[in-house]
């Protein structure tokens, strides 16, 4: 074989020679440009006399589409599109949350040179990988989909966005390449100025996974309230006008925080699903162990996310009351019941997890008698928030309830109820996770007493706050202030658990640490962490139909209107039903997932010595 | 003695804490136009 041939095997110099073969191309293609251009410009002919016909409105706007635009592929299109886009979402959302929080945990065991972090990081992201080509697979398959059944609608969007996709797919490389970089020079790089190297891959890889989300998000957000082009769908500003429209940061703080708590709900699952299959003792200590730190990440998200939540549909009511409407007070409305109910679920998943977690430490009993007061206010406050207002009756049953509403139960309905019964039940899942976090340490500073009665305090005025503002504003004054009451009790949480956590971290500073009896924890309380995932998945395939159907009859909200058979708002059961296949079958996909990494397995877990 | 001292401390820590959220309960109400604007002037 000739030496040359020998050579272009040899990987490297492969490389070299195509990268060579693509400058070449690169300026060759270059240089015939410019020698056009500087023909057309020797003969007198202008890039404006190239283009005719000459710019119109009509020809540079948004199409008007017809039933004809919408190729028929015998099943519903919308039906496709929502399988495929809810099941890449449900992915992208966890394989950019999961980086998130592992750089947290290895910089925690970097700092504390606690190799248990480290361990639990690296299996962490071992869980996110698999599903990151998942991911990408989805994605590839949703921009099938999409240019195949919506061509009119995806060719508008590529004319908006223009070459910011392009963007996108490169930061898509970038993220690809530091994710495998990150994951498998994990232990090459694990020591001295190296482990420093490894983290700052790690913080590189977040900023490109937050990139990606915002600009996916920007996409979205630009259908629902279109900023950067008229009416008729003409482009009038850059690509940063047409990105930051009104509610694309209130998305963006949604997502990154919902995917934060989603992530952490999903690698906790995978602990309970570990800790019940083990058999040793060391073993079911580890995923204990993990299971509490995934459980910590997702509450610590949740806790703030009713207000980013909040903040979305304030903008969503401020850029068209009819759209916000449309959500909260007509037929999605519903949904929103549907909502109290699954965040009732986490709620109460997520506390009975905590409880059961405290009794690892003979430090818990001295908590125990106030789980009863915390259950009682997460029930009652579950209940206000499902009570619904507006009830489809026909005459008879109006006739037997004395009018449209109870009489009693009928002021329940309304959001004043509903941001009490809310708040308080943030402020207790936050009480249950600080007696949590307090249970294996006792205070050794002086001043614990009168650090007590300060969080005591702020926790009485907190609730009463919570209570007068929600009933006062909410039921005896004029309307206008019903909003502003709501931001009175957001405050008042936020304090809580603001001062809460500050409060702590000074109190417990060298705290004697009582032992804990990692592994010893119910199995019970190891459903729970399965509850959590599935209840946040199907929150999530809830609240975004809903976000994505207050559109109505419009692909881009007032600019380009949907001429195919599906443009209509569903029914509740049709669309209660799709969510749930798509919960099942993104549920089956990552039970696929925990038996993948389950294969091949070599940690060797580490044993708790306390 | 002490547990009264301990009581009579506790309520001036619950008064000043209640004087602080006051504080903030009136600040908000009347900012109205903080949050209020983006509901009541739609763009």
């Amino acid at each position: 074989m000739p030496t040359w041939r020998t050579g272009l095997t040899r990987p490297g110099l492969r490389f070299w020679a195509v990268l060579a073969i693509f400058l070449l191309a690169a300026v060759a293609a270059g240089s015939v440009e410019a020698q056009a251009s500087d023909t057309l410009i020797s003969s007198g002919i202008t890039d404006q006399d190239l283009t005719s016909p000459p710019v119109t409105e009509e020809s540079v706007g948004a199409p008007k589409l017809g039933p004809r635009d919408y190729p028929n592929i015998g099943v519903s299109s919308r039906s496709v599109v929502w399988v495929v886009a809810q099941l890449h979402l449900f992915f992208a959302a966890f394989v950019l949350a999961v980086p998130l929080f592992v750089v947290v945990i290895e910089w925690i065991g970097q700092t504390t040179h606690d190799r248990r972090y480290d361990d639990m990081a690296h299996e962490f992201m071992k869980i996110s990988l698999t599903a990151y080509s998942i991911t990408a697979l989805l994605g590839g398959t949703l921009s099938f989909v999409l240019f195949l059944l919506y061509p009119g609608f995806m060719a508008f969007l590529m004319r908006v966005f223009g070459s910011q996709v392009l963007v996108y797919a490169g930061l898509f490389f970038a993220e690809s390449t530091l994710l495998y970089i990150y994951y498998y020079s994990w232990r090459r790089l694990s020591s001295g100025n190296g482990k420093w190297l490894h983290l700052t891959l790690g913080l590189l890889l977040n900023a490109v996974g937050t990139s990606l989300l915002f600009i996916a998000n920007s996409w979205a957000t630009f259908t629902m309230a279109p900023s950067g082009v008229t009416e008729a769908g003409v482009v009038t500003g850059g690509i940063w006008e047409i990105m930051r429209g009104p509610l694309w940061n209130p998305l963006n703080l949604h997502r990154f925080i919902a995917n934060i708590a989603f992530g952490g709900a999903m690698v906790g699952a995978y602990a309970a699903f570990k800790f019940l299959s083990s058999t040793t003792k060391a073993d079911k200590a580890h995923y204990d162990w993990m299971g509490y730190t995934a459980n910590f990440i997702a509450v610590l998200a949740l806790l703030p996310l009713p207000f980013a939540g909040y903040w979305l549909m304030a903008e969503i009511y401020a850029y068209s009351q009819q759209m916000g409407i449309t959500a909260m007070g007509g037929i999605l409305a519903w949904l929103f019941i549907v909502q109290a109910v699954l965040i009732g679920t986490i709620l109460l998943a997520a506390n009975y997890y905590l409880w059961s977690g405290m009794s690892r430490s003979e430090g818990s009993k001295r908590y125990d008698w106030i789980i009863k007061y915390i259950a009682g206010v997460l029930v009652l406050g579950f209940l206000v928030w499902v009570t619904p207002h507006t009830l489809i009756l026909s005459s008879d049953e109006i006739a037997t309830l004395g009018g449209s509403h109870h009489h009693i139960l009928g002021p329940l309905g309304i959001m004043p109820a509903k941001n009490i019964a809310v708040n308080l039940m943030l402020i207790c899942t936050f009480l249950s996770f600080q007696l949590y976090r307090r249970s294996d340490k006792v205070a050794t500073v002086s001043w614990e007493k009168s650090g007590n009665a300060l969080m005591t305090a702020i926790y009485l005025v907190a609730i009463i706050n919570v209570i007068f503002a929600g009933v006062y504003y909410g039921y005896f004054t004029n309307t206008v202030y019903k909003v502003g009451a709501s931001v009175i009790q957001v405050v008042s949480t936020l304090f809580v658990i603001i001062s809460g956590v500050i409060l702590d971290s000074f109190m417990y500073r060298n705290a004697k640490i009582l032992p804990s009896r990692w592994g010893q924890v119910s199995e019970r309380s190891q459903y729970a962490l399965f509850a959590l995932p599935v209840a946040f998945t199907w929150l999530m395939a809830l609240m975004g139909y809903v976000r994505s159907s207050v559109r109505g009859h419009w692909h881009v909200y007032g600019v380009l209107k949907d001429a195919s058979p599906d443009n209509f708002i569903p029914t509740i059961g049709y669309a209660g039903n799709m969510m749930t296949i798509v919960t099942v079958l993104f549920l089956l996909m990552v039970l696929f997932i925990f038996w993948l990494a389950s294969l091949g397995e070599t940690r060797k877990p580490y044993v708790e010595q306390s | 003695m002490k547990e009264r001292r301990s009581l009579i401390i506790w309520i001036v820590v619950l008064t000043a804490t209640a004087a602080v959220f006051y504080a903030i309960d009136q600040a908000i109400m009347a900012g109205q136009g903080l949050p209020l604007n983006w509901i009541l002037q739609p763009a």
